[in-house]
């Protein structure tokens, strides 16, 4: 990194965070601290929503996910609307109407405080893991290509966010998303913009996709049916809307970015305008992936895109091995180059596409190779690369001031989505735990105070976490299935809570651990893919909430004699 | 809270256009598969 690109991190990073706490002057009670005085536009409920929801992982992941596998993670995003307008239609008018500052709050009153206790508890277990993740995962990214110290890129990433979103609470957290979303969309479209020129002479866009399209990543909707395929037309519309459904309208860190609105009509429009910017904010990420992957097609890709296991790779016990499988590798760049030949040209059918697939399969075969030297030689070190294609390519190919530009992305998508959550723990933790249970007294300074040192333990333990989180396969991936084990349930009790009128408390709450328990164990001795999890989770509470809740004493009862 | 302006009905014109929007971006979605994934997905 150059003295301009660490100029831009510093600069944009401290604007962002100064610009946050400078908005969020002199807040004395709950209102303000958590609701933000209920003065939030929609314009600003969209864009900290849409950032609540975009991680650093969503920017350094994605990309390598439409690298390896095409577009069709998009798939994942289209019940997305479906959940918005639900969420518009029948959540957002019973949360404002009943002015909780929590959605968990809205459970005590429609059930009981058990079942509130109990939705609050499996949110702060899930949300608490994720906050974790949210800062371990572009820490290791950062600190292995960028050979940063990964305790100091945790404490650094973890401290700033904590700090001011303790100190300004959610009105400080929607102020910086606003800037943190322009900083985002700003990023990923110089990315893909530079990407595009890159490529060779007489390859444009259009030449691109066909190039992406011979390899099979433009495969952006599939219509196919398969209960073990994660993305698909069917399971993005199902489980996808389920989980929408759940994330934003159950989960704290995305409710209180809308019910913070200034009306019922902020909020709705907020969310209406997120179902509509969402799916192609997606698509331009994996586009800018797929781009990456015909960029490498003309210019040599590494053979293994961590930086840091290839040097280990190069200088250790196995580093002849290697050396064969880079000249191979070498060799068979120069080979594919030939066969695009036809493409460059403007004739994207004259290319031998049975070549091109042998050829596929010869590259995936170097890659299985290469893989299993690392099990051999290097059993610590992770064997997956996606997480690593993006980040490398910015460092490798981009200009300096963009590496710049695109780290304070990652690092503001990063910091966005833990704001979120450190804010939405920090509630849970205040409004349904502490001043429910604990303290009862009306001392706005005193909560405001408490709630910032809640805000700080929750920092503490995220950083904690993000410490010592083991290596998963694939980060995003990884963060979606925790979310999809509890998710169903969650919402369950909420669809209950809105929709169902004769379902009772005990029922719910049974039924709800009911439900969790076979996720749980579904989770862990079946292969199902984690987005039916929701369904399953939420199918199950509501169908067993029902049955509990049935009055056999009505059925048995006789019917009354006439006269 | 703040006075509700809007009716039902301009609610519906909201979720009608939500909708909208994005059978038309999967329609563009299908329309790309169709046009460049030659390998067959």
């Amino acid at each position: 990194m150059s003295g301009i690109d660490w100029l831009v991190l510093i600069l944009s990073t401290a604007f962002i965070v100064g610009y946050g706490i400078w908005k969020t002057r002199r807040q004395r009670d709950m209102e303000a601290y958590l609701m933000g005085n209920h003065q939030t536009h929609w314009w600003t409920i969209c864009l900290s929503v849409m950032a609540t929801q975009a991680s650093a992982i969503t920017f350094l992941s994605t990309p390598g996910q439409a690298y390896a596998d095409g577009m069709r993670f998009v798939q994942f995003y289209l019940g997305l609307p479906i959940a918005m307008i639900i969420i518009c239609v029948v959540f957002i008018p019973r949360y404002v109407h009943m002015q909780v500052f929590t959605v968990y709050a809205f459970l005590e009153n429609r059930f009981d405080l058990r079942t509130r206790l109990l939705a609050g508890f499996l949110f702060l277990v899930q949300r608490g893991l994720g906050a974790g993740i949210t800062i371990y995962a572009p820490s290791i990214i950062l600190s292995t290509i960028l050979g940063w110290n990964l305790n100091l890129t945790i404490l650094v990433i973890g401290g700033i966010v904590t700090f001011y979103t303790a100190v300004g609470g959610t009105h400080a957290v929607s102020a910086s998303h606003k800037l943190q979303m322009a900083v985002m969309m700003g990023g990923i479209l110089t990315a893909l913009v530079i990407t595009v020129c890159s490529l060779p002479d007489g390859i444009g866009l259009g030449r691109a996709l066909e190039i992406a399209g011979l390899n099979g990543r433009m495969n952006v909707v599939d219509f196919s049916f398969n209960w073990n395929d994660r993305y698909t037309f069917w399971s993005g519309i199902t489980g996808g809307t389920f989980l929408a459904l759940a994330y934003f309208g159950t989960d704290q860190s995305q409710a209180q970015r809308y019910i913070s609105g200034q009306s019922v009509r902020e909020s709705r429009l907020g969310l209406l305008f997120n179902g509509m910017l969402k799916i192609p904010m997606q698509f331009v990420i994996l586009l800018a992936g797929v781009m990456v992957f015909v960029f490498y097609q003309f210019n040599p890709a590494p053979l293994f895109f961590n930086s840091n296991v290839e040097q280990q790779l190069s200088t250790g016990p196995a580093k002849e091995e290697f050396a064969r499988l880079q000249q191979d590798w070498s060799t068979l760049h120069v080979e594919r180059q030939a066969l695009y030949a036809p493409a460059i040209s403007g004739h994207p059918d004259a290319v031998d596409v049975d070549a091109l697939r042998a050829s596929t399969d010869r590259e995936a075969g170097l890659r299985d190779a290469t893989r299993d030297l690392i099990r051999r030689h290097l059993p610590e070190a992770e064997t997956n690369d996606r997480d690593y294609v993006f980040i490398r390519f910015i460092l490798d190919y981009l200009p300096a001031g963009i590496i710049g530009l695109l780290l304070t992305t990652i690092l503001a998508a990063g910091m966005s989505s833990t704001a979120s959550e450190l804010n939405a723990l920090a509630s849970t933790t205040m409004v349904d735990f502490y001043q429910r249970l604990v303290y009862k007294k009306d001392d706005g300074q005193h909560l405001v105070r408490t709630s910032q040192w809640v805000t700080v333990a929750w920092g503490v333990i995220a950083i904690a976490f993000a410490r010592f989180a083991t290596r998963f396969e694939n980060l995003i991936q990884f963060v979606n299935i925790v979310g999809s084990l509890f998710y169903g349930t969650i919402l369950g009790i909420f669809l209950c809570a809105f929709l169902i009128r004769r379902v009772r408390a005990q029922g719910v709450f049974i039924a709800a651990l009911i439900a969790q328990a076979s996720v749980l164990t579904c989770y862990w001795t079946t292969e199902i893919g984690f987005l039916w999890f929701n369904v399953m989770g939420c199918g199950l509470v509501v169908a067993i909430a029902v049955l509990l809740s049935a009055r056999p004493e009505r059925l048995l009862r006789p019917p009354a004699s006439a006269g | 809270m703040h006075r509700e302006p809007n009716s039902d009905t301009s609610w519906s014109r909201w979720y009608l256009l939500v909708l909208l929007v994005n059978v038309i971006v999967v329609a563009a979605f299908l329309i790309l598969t169709l046009l460049y994934n030659h390998a067959g997905g």
